[in-house]
């Protein structure tokens, strides 16, 4: 079953109690980006945007940090926002779905640096990250986000 | 651009670079690379929401990512370029830039 659905321009979540305590784990998540030294998720979510020249690719990135930085923040309000919502019984806009849907992509993508994965497959394979607990979420997650890029892709 | 909630963080203004080696005049490809991670109907959102391409457009170049490793998926000046690049990043998609 759609985890959302559309209707009279809002959109209504069928989300469990359960499932809106699981993303409430996506905002700390998100938070959490490049606060140890070694963080793979930080270099993932910040790649050298001029492969061949790191002196230009790190003025880049200092350009663009606050920005993407900006961004995630404020997705991560959104989401924890419509979450209360949600358990409150309420609607998402569009606009909060768009940003909770790059709020779940910076999760995931957090999550599979983290956990290793690098190739296609690990769906299948789970050689990389066998028995961890977080594939589980990271499924969950895109189940989650693809659900909501089918309600704002009937929007484009 | 189409879809609903505009652009991103529209007061936040990206400086192009400058470098005397660099030649601006030259159009630059912004190139979005294969990853595991995230979802095919997430990619085709991201490139119809940012850039206002067709499903059919977007669709082709969410395959020539997957199936190829990587696309250009827009040209245009350093300035504009880095801008792109760097909403890419914002989407959780890994880009970089090339001048061909």
């Amino acid at each position: 079953m759609r985890l959302f659905a559309l209707g009279d321009g809002v959109i209504r979540s069928r989300l469990s109690d359960f499932e809106v305590a699981v993303l409430r784990l996506v905002p700390q998540l998100l938070a959490g980006v490049g606060e140890s030294a070694v963080d793979p998720a930080a270099d993932r979510l910040t790649p050298q945007v001029h492969p061949d020249d790191p002196e230009r690719s790190e003025e880049f990135r200092r350009l663009a940090a606050d920005m993407i930085q900006g961004t995630r923040e404020s997705d991560a309000d959104a989401l924890a926002e419509g979450l209360d919502r949600i358990a409150a019984g309420g609607t998402l806009s569009f606009e909060e779905a768009a940003s909770w849907i790059r709020a779940l992509a910076h999760a995931r993508v957090i999550l599979g640096a983290r956990l290793g994965i690098e190739e296609d497959g690990w769906e299948v394979d789970r050689g990389v990250a066998a028995g961890d607990t977080r594939i589980g979420v990271l499924h969950f997650l895109g189940h989650v986000q693809d659900d909501l890029v089918a309600v704002l892709t009937s929007d484009l | 651009m189409t879809g609903r909630g505009g652009t991103l963080a529209p007061d936040r203004v990206i400086e192009p670079i400058e470098s005397e080696s660099v030649d601006t005049a030259r159009p630059w490809n912004v190139v979005v690379w294969n990853d595991p991670i995230n979802l095919m109907s997430y990619v085709v959102y991201v490139f119809r929401k940012v850039f206002g391409y067709s499903k059919a457009k977007a669709t082709k170049l969410m395959l020539q990512v997957h199936n190829e490793g990587r696309a250009i998926v827009s040209s245009g000046p350093l300035e504009q370029a880095e801008i792109d690049a760097a909403t890419m990043h914002s989407y959780g998609l890994w880009a970089t830039l090339e001048q061909p």
